[in-house]
């Protein structure tokens, strides 16, 4: 009996590929989808020869969209240039949203946590806020101008209540003065930006729609920048994901079956929120990936977070070049913030686990 | 689901609770094989500004099973977490095989210690198998995946924790008992030299209770595992452990022996309780008992009570000693003897003891059962060597029950060495006017319980032909000698 489960668990190793590779599939399918529609139709083979093909006799291909031709050469503008850095970096973002939402839900065990949890994202609003008003035209850690002014916001958010939180606890930061001061921060900062947006009624516009995110600004710009810091700290983290798992039983327990609990709180704070203000500082604040995809993401693979955090990247990444594809379509040619969709999907999916939940109990 | 050899336990030489190479000797070949495994050395700790602990010094042996017990906040979970490293103390040190806890990485810590809290609960669906595997961290490294050697290992301990079945159940849909076998499971996944529990078997049901705790104990008995472990359950404590520590406000106030440190003096001054200590009769282990009607730990016993004449509560009911409910009469002052022996006059004892009758027994053996009861209940014994024939001591013996009120003599056996409480008993009716002896017995023989040849026999057939009056149990006896006594009061009245 045992052995048979036992065995079962240490053939881990193909089920996790058997997880991963429908997760990929998955996240081509919805890359390609997202390059095709939009307020100019492209079928998916013509986004594939767009993406792969050097064109070249332009003049010898054309679209059918609708009525009219599209030139090949302009397909293959719309995808390369357009449509490309676009679900790219909805791909990123997504994943990073995602990643840092099973990271801080791990880390902080508590399965309501998200990314925004401790400050990060309210520091990006009231940077990028002041950035908007103030004309900041500064570069910081690979960008610049408003990104540059949101970035440096959430890292400054999340070490001060990261500090906050360490002087509460004689220099041990407890993770119920982490959330409690991420709280407190988040609203002290959004009153800021309330102000600021009531002050300077002239930007108010402009920063409610950097508040609801989008993907709107998306070009090739950011694209390196950003994947760069989420490759990075999404590759840590995974190395961090058996500490997670300790930590989800309570940061004593995960001390005493030989995590350094501060240590290990530390660093998965900083990188998931490293990765969270990198995406933010770009597309605003988009809501509930963070605290979806996770729990989406235990329900097919299980809590074991060395799977979860790889799974939920690229669930998140689907899921939110999916929700940018429709956000770009549904009332083609106008474009709605992505962060409607999200939120359209998450709540209510949201309520059902809620619901299942208490079924169980 | 045997439990296997002794040597299934151990992997490639690190087995649960065996010499680790790694740690032990660390190449210093002129030292001695160090036996002490921790030495809590003037461990002094405080949250904020409360002394939880102040000048803790024991020293644990490998091998031990150690309980700690003591009252709520004395200081007995956060002695545990001192010594795991977990708190570090704020002055004095704890090493563990020589090794300062405090200066030992974490995963250090968790290959030589396994910790057990009180109450461990997540919101994430962890099977059990991943938890015991979670016990393997401290032997991982980072970037690998578990090995053949950490399945083997969870394999081995679900197998001896009996959890290998729970091995696809969500944690959260075990049952206490299941749970904590999972969790020890875990404990056992770190192959520690030590395991730290606290309160193991808090929330669980007897059986489930016994079940944990025999796994401790064959854990330290055939495994040589080194255990400290909270408990509350003095008699737990008592039955399991090797050593008792006993805490008080933070400090050592006992360490030795289970009998040497759950005295009731020990008891009483530590937990303000007044209890009664007495030997298992089979396993030779003290247990404890808590007087039931004692209300107030600085009230008078039953016997000053009962001096004190008019201290009956308002109470109706009360729950004897003996085990049944009993309406609480008026119980005149007297004095009564009982002659009785290997167990059979402690009903009786415990009876006339919560009425606070003035109880006198003998002649006993020192050591005998009645004798320990006796004493417990603090009434006064006429008591012979252990273990030898009474001899002059009946000649005490029918002076007293010639100034008792009345004396009883249980169903005790007869044989050579005590026959001559039976002598003593009719010589005293032939000096006085009214047979003031009861026999408690369901026959006018000796039937089973004569081991004289019959000598004993004709001595009890005199008795009752002298007037001694037969009951078939000791609650007749106790309702006769309710009679007796106000009987007794009334004649006082009269005069």
């Amino acid at each position: 009996m045992s052995r048979s489960m036992i065995g079962r668990q240490s053939v881990g190793k193909t089920s996790s590929t058997l997880i991963v590779v429908p997760l990929v599939v998955l996240l081509g399918i919805t890359l390609i989808l997202g390059m095709g529609l939009g307020s100019t139709r492209i079928p998916p083979m013509m986004v594939l020869k767009a993406l792969f093909d050097q064109p070249e006799d332009p003049e010898m291909l054309s679209v059918k969209v609708g009525a009219m031709d599209l030139p090949y050469d302009q397909a293959v503008l719309i995808v390369r240039a357009v449509r490309l850095p676009r679900v790219l970096l909805a791909a990123v973002v997504g994943s990073a949203l995602a990643m840092s939402g099973v990271a801080f839900q791990g880390v902080l065990a508590n399965p309501m946590a998200d990314p925004y949890v401790i400050g990060v994202s309210a520091g990006a609003a009231l940077g990028a806020t002041l950035g908007m008003i103030l004309g900041f035209d500064r570069s910081l850690g690979g960008f610049s101008a408003v990104p540059a002014a949101a970035f440096a916001g959430s890292l400054a958010a999340m070490l001060g209540v990261y500090l906050i939180a360490s002087a509460a606890g004689r220099g041990k930061a407890s993770v119920m003065a982490l959330l409690l001061a991420g709280i407190s921060m988040s609203t002290i900062l959004s009153a800021f930006v309330s102000l600021l947006m009531v002050l300077r009624r002239a930007r108010l516009e402009k920063i409610f729609l950097w508040l609801m995110g989008g993907l709107s600004n998306a070009d090739w710009r950011y694209l390196p920048t950003c994947a760069g810091y989420v490759i990075f700290a999404g590759t840590f983290l995974c190395l961090y994901s058996r500490d997670l798992n300790a930590m989800a039983f309570g940061e004593e327990v995960a001390g005493h079956l030989g995590v350094n609990p501060e240590r290990a709180k530390g660093i998965v704070v900083f990188l998931a929120s490293l990765m969270t203000a990198a995406s933010v500082a770009v597309t605003g604040l988009i809501g509930f990936v963070g605290l979806l995809v996770p729990h989406i993401t235990r329900f097919i693979v299980g809590p074991d977070n060395r799977r979860v955090l790889p799974a939920s990247g690229l669930i998140g990444a689907s899921l939110l070049v999916g929700a940018d594809t429709i956000a770009r379509t549904i009332m083609a040619p106008a474009e709605i913030p992505v962060g409607i969709i999200t939120a359209l999907i998450g709540g209510p999916f949201f309520l059902f686990l809620l619901y299942r939940e208490k079924r169980v109990v | 689901m045997s439990l296997g050899p002794v040597h299934g336990i151990r992997i490639e030489g690190t087995g649960i609770g065996g010499t680790r190479v790694d740690s032990e000797s660390p190449g210093n070949p002129g030292d001695p094989i160090p036996m002490v495994k921790v030495r809590v050395h003037g461990v002094t700790f405080a949250y904020a500004s409360r002394k939880v602990l102040s000048g803790v010094d024991i020293e644990i042996q490998k091998g031990d099973f150690l309980a700690v017990v003591g009252p709520n906040g004395s200081g007995k979970s956060t002695l545990l977490k001192v010594i795991s490293g977990a708190l570090r103390p704020i002055a004095g040190s704890v090493l563990v095989n020589g090794k300062e806890v405090t200066r030992t990485s974490h995963k250090t810590r968790a290959q030589v210690m396994a910790f057990l809290g009180q109450m461990e609960h997540t919101d994430f669906p962890f099977t059990a198998l991943d938890v015991v595997l979670l016990g393997r961290y401290c032997h991982q490294k980072r970037f690998q995946k578990e090995t053949p050697r950490d399945l083997s290992a969870a394999r081995r301990a679900m197998e001896l924790t009996q959890s290998s079945h729970l091995a696809s159940r969500p944690i959260d849909s075990l049952s206490g008992g299941e749970r904590q076998r999972v969790l020890i499971a875990r404990a056992l996944a770190q192959e520690p030299e030590i395991l730290l529990l606290d309160e193991p078997t808090t929330f669980l049901d007897i059986s489930s209770q016994v079940g944990i705790l025999n796994l401790l104990k064959r854990l330290n008995e055939d495994y040589h595992m080194t255990i400290i472990a909270v408990f509350h359950d003095l008699n737990l404590a008592s039955g399991y452990a090797r050593k008792v520590l006993m805490l008080d406000a933070g400090r050592v106030y006992a360490f030795g022996s289970p009998a040497e440190v759950l005295t009731e003096r020990n008891i009483q001054n530590v937990y303000k309780t007044r209890a009664i200590v007495q030997y298992h009769p089979t396993l030779g282990l003290p247990y404890v008992v808590f007087d039931p009607t004692e209300e107030n730990p600085t009230a008078p016993t039953s016997h000053d009570k009962a001096t004190g004449g008019t201290t009956e509560t308002a109470e109706d009911l009360h729950i004897d000693p003996c085990g049944g409910i009993r309406s609480k009469q008026y119980w005149p002052q007297m004095r009564i003897h009982v002659v009785g022996g290997g167990g059979t006059a402690t009903e009786l004892l415990h009876a006339l003891a919560a009425h606070g009758i003035n109880t006198t027994i003998g002649v006993l053996n020192i050591g005998d059962s009645d004798w320990m009861t006796a004493r417990s209940l603090k009434i006064g014994v006429i008591e012979a060597p252990p273990f030898s024939p009474i001899g002059r001591e009946v000649e005490r013996l029918e002076e007293v029950v010639l100034e008792a009120d009345y004396t009883v003599v249980t169903e005790v056996p007869f044989g050579p060495g005590n026959l001559p409480n039976l002598l003593a008993l009719r010589s005293a009716l032939e000096r006085s006017a009214m047979p003031k002896v009861g026999l408690i017995g369901d026959e006018n023989t000796l039937s089973g319980r004569d081991w004289t040849e019959g000598l004993a026999t004709s001595v009890y057939r005199d008795l009752i032909t002298r007037g001694c009056r037969l009951f078939p149990d000791t609650n007749a006896a106790l309702d006769y000698i309710r009679t007796v006594g106000l009987r007794k009061a009334s004649r006082h009245c009269a005069i």
